[in-house]
C-alpha cells in the first residue's frame, strides 16, 4: 500500500501555539470538528491552548436553533452545547460583545483587519466564501501586516492549510498546451 | 486569487458623487490636495442643498497634526491649513469626523474596517489618491462571504477635477 503524504495538513496544536486562533459557525458545525477535539484534546488540555469565537458566531448558532429545519435547530443546539462545555474549561474563549448581532462572515473579516498588525492570526472555516475573502486580505498593498493563515477541516478532524491546497488557475492550459502534451504521450506527429 | 486590475479615470462631477453615494469618506491624501478645497469652492451649494456631509475619521486628522510636527516645511504648511479649512468645515455643517479616537490602527487599515462594517447597509465612496488603497478597495467589491452595496472611488487629478475610477 502507498501512503500519500498530505503537504497542506497542519499540527493545529503548534499553530495554536503560535498564533490566535479563530473558529467560525460552519466548522463548529462541521462533522470534523468533533473528531478535532478527540484527537487532540489531552495535547490541548496539557499545553494550556485556546480556540477563539466570536460572539456574533455563537449569537449565529442561537439563532439557528429557532430554525424552521429541523435538522438544522438540531445540529445546532448539538453544536451550542459542545460549545458552552468547552468554554466552562476555558478551551475556548469568546471575544468581542455579547450582543454582537452583526453578521459573522462581517466580523471574522473586521477582526482580521483590526488585530492582523498586533498578533498573528489563524482562522477555520468550512466557508468557501470566506475563505477566498480571507486570503485576499493577504495580498492588500494599503496596510501591511501579520499574514493570516486559513485552513479547513475534514470530517476526519485534520486540519488542511487552504492557501497551500488552492490549485494554481493563473495560467489556463491553452489548446496548443493540449495538442503539445497529445503529441508528446501519445507520439502523434 | 490576486487580482490586479488596471483603473482607469473619468471625469466626474459633486452631483455624480453625490447621487451614487449615502455616505462619502475622504483620505488623508485628498485632504490636503488642492482639488478638495476647489471641489467644495465650487459645489458647497449642492452639499448645503442636500444636506449631505463629507466623513472624515479620526485617524485621518491625527495623521495631520503628526504631519504638521515631523513633515517636510512646504507639507507641515499644508497639513496646517488643511486642519484650520477642516475645523471651518465642521462649523459650517459640511464636514463629520467619526470613528474611534482611541483605535491605533493606521488610516488605510480603519478605512478598510469602516467600510466592513457599513457597507451593507450604506452606499459608500471614498475619495483617495492612493493608488494601492484604490487597488485593495476594488477587490473588496468582490467579496463573496457576505454581500454589500458597491463602492465608488473616486480621486482628484492634477488638474484638480474629481474623476471616477473605474476598472479598465
Amino acid at each position: 500500500m502507498k501512503v500519500i503524504q498530505n503537504k497542506s495538513c497542519v499540527n493545529i496544536v503548534e499553530i495554536m501555539k503560535e498564533r490566535v486562533c479563530y473558529l467560525d459557525s460552519s466548522a463548529l458545525m462541521h462533522a470534523g470538528f468533533t473528531e478535532l477535539i478527540r484527537r487532540n484534546y489531552s495535547i490541548i488540555k496539557a499545553d494550556g491552548v485556546q480556540f477563539h469565537v466570536l460572539y456574533s458566531t455563537i449569537n449565529f448558532l442561537e439563532y439557528l436553533t429557532r430554525s424552521e429545519n429541523i435538522v438544522t435547530s438540531a445540529a445546532a443546539a448539538v453544536t451550542l452545547e459542545k460549545l458552552y462545555c468547552l468554554m466552562k474549561y476555558q478551551m475556548v474563549i469568546a471575544e468581542g460583545k455579547p450582543d454582537n448581532h452583526y453578521i459573522e462572515n462581517q466580523q471574522l473579516l473586521i477582526a482580521a483587519i483590526r488585530h492582523r498588525n498586533t498578533k498573528p492570526i489563524a482562522f477555520i472555516t468550512n466557508n468557501r466564501a470566506l475563505q477566498n475573502d480571507l486570503i485576499t486580505q493577504n495580498s492588500y498593498k494599503s496596510y501591511l501586516g501579520n499574514k493570516l493563515k486559513i485552513m479547513h477541516m475534514s470530517r476526519s478532524g485534520y486540519v488542511f492549510d487552504s492557501e497551500k491546497s488552492l490549485v494554481p488557475s493563473e495560467f489556463p492550459e491553452t489548446e496548443d498546451d493540449i495538442d503539445n502534451k497529445i503529441m508528446s504521450l501519445f507520439r502523434v506527429s | 486569487m490576486n487580482i490586479s486590475c488596471s483603473t482607469i479615470e473619468q471625469i466626474s462631477s459633486v452631483a455624480e458623487l453625490l447621487i451614487v453615494s449615502d455616505i462619502i469618506m475622504v483620505d488623508t491624501c485628498s485632504l490636503i490636495h488642492d482639488g478638495f478645497r476647489e471641489m467644495l469652492s465650487h459645489g458647497e451649494e449642492q452639499f448645503i442643498q442636500n444636506h449631505r456631509k463629507l466623513f472624515v475619521l479620526h485617524s485621518a486628522v491625527s495623521e495631520l497634526e503628526k504631519l504638521t510636527i515631523t513633515g517636510e516645511t512646504a507639507l507641515r504648511k499644508d497639513a496646517r491649513c488643511t486642519l484650520d479649512f477642516i475645523n471651518v468645515l465642521i462649523k459650517r455643517h459640511l464636514l463629520i469626523v467619526v470613528g474611534e479616537s482611541q483605535n491605533a490602527l493606521i488610516n488605510d487599515a480603519q478605512i478598510m474596517e469602516y467600510i466592513l462594517r457599513y457597507r451593507s447597509v450604506k452606499r459608500i465612496a471614498v475619495i483617495t489618491q492612493d493608488n494601492d488603497l484604490t487597488e485593495d478597495l476594488f477587490q473588496m467589491n468582490q467579496l463573496k462571504s457576505f454581500q454589500g452595496n458597491e463602492l465608488s472611488l473616486f480621486r482628484f487629478n492634477k488638474n484638480h477635477l474629481i474623476c471616477r475610477q473605474l476598472i479598465a
